[in-house]
């Protein structure tokens, strides 16, 4: 398929311009939210807060309210379990994040299973279908997007120095723990908003690979934010375009696409040191 | 007045064993002091408590006369390399402007205003690493690392200096460098640098006291090798030289 072909279905098919502007606001959330998930090294708690998401997804669908609110709401829970047990019971954080992450995701498929109708939808929530996405999620997703990025333009100093020194931070009075919620709060909103996208199982990458490719070339937080941004929307863009065109599920494809370019960008790095 | 008074001081982690007992610890107005002793000792404890991490159990407790919190702002700190990962994506400018957080806790949303980025930029001249600002710290050696956390510790116009272990990764060049910077610092500000060895201190410190549970004083010319004994409670070997002495516990890692 040539791109001139792609570019007139996307002009005349909303589905496709409906996933072109999803890919562009998962790629700036992701970008923004990357550095701090890489810098403090919780892509395994973003990748717990992400399962849990389909435990809330499975009850709303169940008992029939908004599968985005289910999502939001277990999502949110499971940061500050996850954040009170990190804090307060640092000896079992690791069993408490395999924990939540497999029973979210077990809680998720039984009331799936139960929902008549509903099975069908339970691969494209796991592996996400980024062609499918709506007006209605695409509102909400801008929504959410402005929260985080409002939330880490105000607080970027804070959230950088906790992550930076925590010693020094609590020394300025600095309320360490309300920024580590805070961060797990907004890292939960990220997965939610992601979930459309790449689905559960795939978040952790596109919150994780675009990050860390561009922190191979960029050496500070606004520089790998930046190169996250603009390297995430390549990738999502180039995911939907492939996808679409080779007729392959979308998720999976952004996310090998994100893992070739990362593995490409570590092996430049690597010959030429 | 003095700048840090703590009288008869009792603190303990788990209320049967005393980690540090009986202290006296007052240093007066632009003193230049050092605080060494033994890993476990109760170095780091004290640094804690002068900080404002820690209460104590029991006695006085005053830093600028007031308690360690009020006076957080006043004080100026420098932690250990250890405290963060030197990989962190993070340049020169943003760790010192760290330095400007926590003047106003009132203030909810944190940007750094001009004013405090002009106030870096002086503070960078004046420790000669303003061509630094814009480098990562992954990027700096040693002795320019250690700059940036003092430029850090100096951005809110501290009347205390507490330094941790300053000198611990660096080469002896570097070393008398920071030192170098430290007694210029003296002559406006107190400072205070906990060690685990003495190596650096005889030349520009006037008072050394030695912590092992509790507090003695020694001046840096009168430290003898009996003290030392005493407060390590096993055997070490000091070395004497021209203007300093070095001092190494057997068996004793050099990292704490």
């Amino acid at each position: 398929m040539m791109l001139s072909d792609f570019w007139s279905a996307l002009l005349s098919e909303a589905f496709l311009q409906n996933a072109i502007i999803g890919g562009a606001l998962a790629s700036f959330v992701c970008g923004v939210m990357g550095p701090f998930v890489y810098v403090r090294q919780i892509g395994y708690v973003a990748g717990a807060i992400a399962h849990t998401v389909l435990g809330g997804m499975g009850m709303a669908f169940y008992f029939g309210f908004s599968p985005m609110l289910g999502a939001l709401t277990s999502a949110v829970a499971a940061a500050f379990l996850i954040g009170w047990v990190s804090l307060y019971h640092r000896d079992r954080e690791d069993s408490i994040i395999n924990a939540l992450w497999a029973a979210g995701m077990a809680v998720g498929i039984i009331f799936i299973y139960k929902t008549p109708g509903y099975d069908v939808q339970l691969l494209s929530y796991l592996f996400g279908n980024i062609l499918m996405i709506t007006y209605d999620d695409l509102k909400l997703m801008a929504v959410l997007g402005v929260i985080i990025f409002t939330c880490i333009m105000l607080f970027y100093p804070k959230l950088l120095a906790v992550a930076f020194d925590e010693e020094f931070a609590r020394i300025r009075k600095i309320n360490v723990r309300f920024y580590y919620f805070m961060l797990l709060v907004l890292i939960a909103i990220t997965t939610v908003l992601l979930v459309q996208i790449v689905g559960l199982v795939l978040v952790i990458t596109l919150l994780v690979l675009p990050t860390a490719t561009a922190a191979t070339f960029k050496r500070s937080m606004v520089g790998i934010m930046g190169g996250a941004v603009v390297g995430g929307l390549l990738l999502t863009e180039g995911g939907v375009f492939l996808s679409y065109g080779l007729n392959l599920p979308s998720g999976p494809t952004v996310i090998l696409l994100c893992t070739v370019v990362y593995l490409l960008a570590i092996s430049y790095r690597w010959l030429k040191s | 007045m003095f700048v840090i008074d703590i009288e008869d001081l009792y603190f303990s982690y788990d209320k049967n064993n005393w980690a540090l007992k009986e202290v006296e610890f007052k240093v007066r107005d632009k003193e230049f002091v050092g605080v060494i002793g033994p890993n476990g000792g109760g170095k780091s404890t004290l640094l804690k408590l002068i900080l404002g991490e820690l209460f104590p159990d029991r006695g006085k407790l005053l830093v600028l006369g007031r308690p360690p919190l009020e006076a957080v702002s006043a004080i100026g700190y420098v932690p250990q390399h250890v405290n963060f990962k030197r990989s962190f994506p993070i340049s020169v400018m943003e760790v010192v402007l760290m330095g400007c957080l926590g003047k106003d806790t009132k203030k909810i949303f944190s940007r750094y205003t001009l004013e405090d980025r002009e106030k870096v930029k002086k503070v960078l001249e004046r420790l000669e690493i303003m061509h630094l600002s814009k480098r990562a710290i992954g990027e700096l050696s040693g002795g320019q690392l250690q700059r940036v956390l003092i430029a850090r510790a100096l951005v809110s116009d501290p009347k205390l200096i507490l330094l941790d272990e300053p000198t611990a990764s660096l080469d002896a060049n570097s070393e008398a460098g920071v030192f170098d910077l430290l007694s210029e610092l003296n002559k406006e500000m107190t400072i205070v640098v906990v060690s685990h060895d003495v190596a650096f201190v005889s030349r520009y410190i006037g008072r050394v006291a030695c912590v092992n549970q509790r507090l003695s004083w020694h001046l840096v010319s009168g430290l003898q090798e009996v003290d030392l004994q005493k407060m390590y409670s096993h055997s070490v070997c000091a070395i004497h030289h021209d203007h300093d002495i070095k001092i190494k516990s057997r068996g004793e890692n050099d990292v704490e």
